[in-house]
């Protein structure tokens, strides 16, 4: 196994290099520019609210699937409580407008994003 | 990579044993703190790792399987089943793939096991949410997968030899080179 190494380390470094690239990639396409924001909530890639992120306000998501108490507070989204069994939306933390990563709550099909008003 | 048949009974004996380690894997993992939720180090892909090249792929190949299934029904839920066993089945057809191509050695085909296994995952996921703006994880994933994935594939060239110099696993403990 030894002959391998160092295409092992090759292999290592490009996929690194490949991960960068892409984070990179991400990084330029980001949404750039101030302006007024909006939390928007969809299930099954369907849009169900859009709340403006500037307003203290709390929306309970229901689904056949359960639910997702969403905050939004001081410009900035959570999920506060859910009770999927991943809880890896509850997990995620605070969403703010530089973030490139939505909320997603797989079992619930339900992700939370935030998005410039007057988009889409 | 010549195979002698093992007995039927120590292939029996020898995949329980190691199925049983590599849910044990899944579990101890669930304690490592993570600085992103849903990232692991996928320890339990050690077990196949280890059992491909010596006993042989459908060993391994249920080993992986019932450990998927028994760690599901344990401590996951169905979502998490599909969620893994599409992330195993990716990883396994990857691995098993590269070990019959003899061009990596265990660090780099668990490297790209680990990322297939996370691509297989978002595409799940992409299913599942209908939209394919999970995309944005990929990076992460693609981060995490080859950084966990050579850790695993390290620890399996560590112990490889060392378990068949103690006659756990079959095969001769002199490799050409």
């Amino acid at each position: 196994m030894k002959r391998f190494w160092r295409r092992d380390a090759v292999l290592f470094l490009s996929v690194l290099l490949i991960a960068g690239a892409l984070f990179l990639l991400l990084f330029l396409l980001r949404g750039k520019g101030e302006g007024e924001r909006d939390v928007v909530i969809s299930y099954h890639n369907k849009v169900v609210a859009r709340l403006p992120l500037e307003v203290d306000t709390e929306y309970l998501f229901e689904c056949d699937e359960g639910y997702n108490r969403i905050v939004i507070e001081g410009g900035a989204v959570r999920v506060a409580e859910a009770d999927c069994p991943t809880q890896r939306c509850v997990r995620h933390g605070e969403l703010i407008p530089a973030d490139v990563v939505p909320i997603f709550c797989i079992p619930h099909y339900l992700d939370v994003k935030i998005v410039r008003r007057g988009n889409e | 990579m010549k195979r002698t048949p093992l007995p039927v009974a120590r292939r029996v004996v020898l995949s329980a044993v190691l199925c049983a380690v590599s849910l044990l894997f899944s579990y101890l993992e669930t304690f490592i703190p993570m600085p992103m939720p849903g990232m692991k180090i996928g320890l339990a892909n050690l077990i196949p790792l280890l059992l491909i090249p010596t006993v042989g792929i459908p060993d391994a190949a249920c080993v992986s399987l019932l450990r998927i299934g028994l760690s599901a029904l344990l401590f996951g839920s169905p979502f998490s089943f599909l969620y893994s066993l599409a992330g195993g089945v990716v990883s396994f057809a990857v691995t098993v793939l590269l070990f019959r191509l003899r061009f990596f050695g265990l660090p780099g085909i668990s490297i790209l096991g680990a990322v297939a296994h996370n691509c297989g995952q978002i595409l799940v996921a992409i299913f599942a949410l209908g939209t394919a703006r999970i995309t944005v994880l990929l990076p992460w994933l693609i981060l995490s997968g080859c950084v966990a994935g050579l850790a695993v594939g390290l620890l399996a060239s560590l112990t490889l030899p060392r378990l068949r110099r103690a006659g756990v696993l079959p095969g001769e403990e002199t490799k050409k080179e």
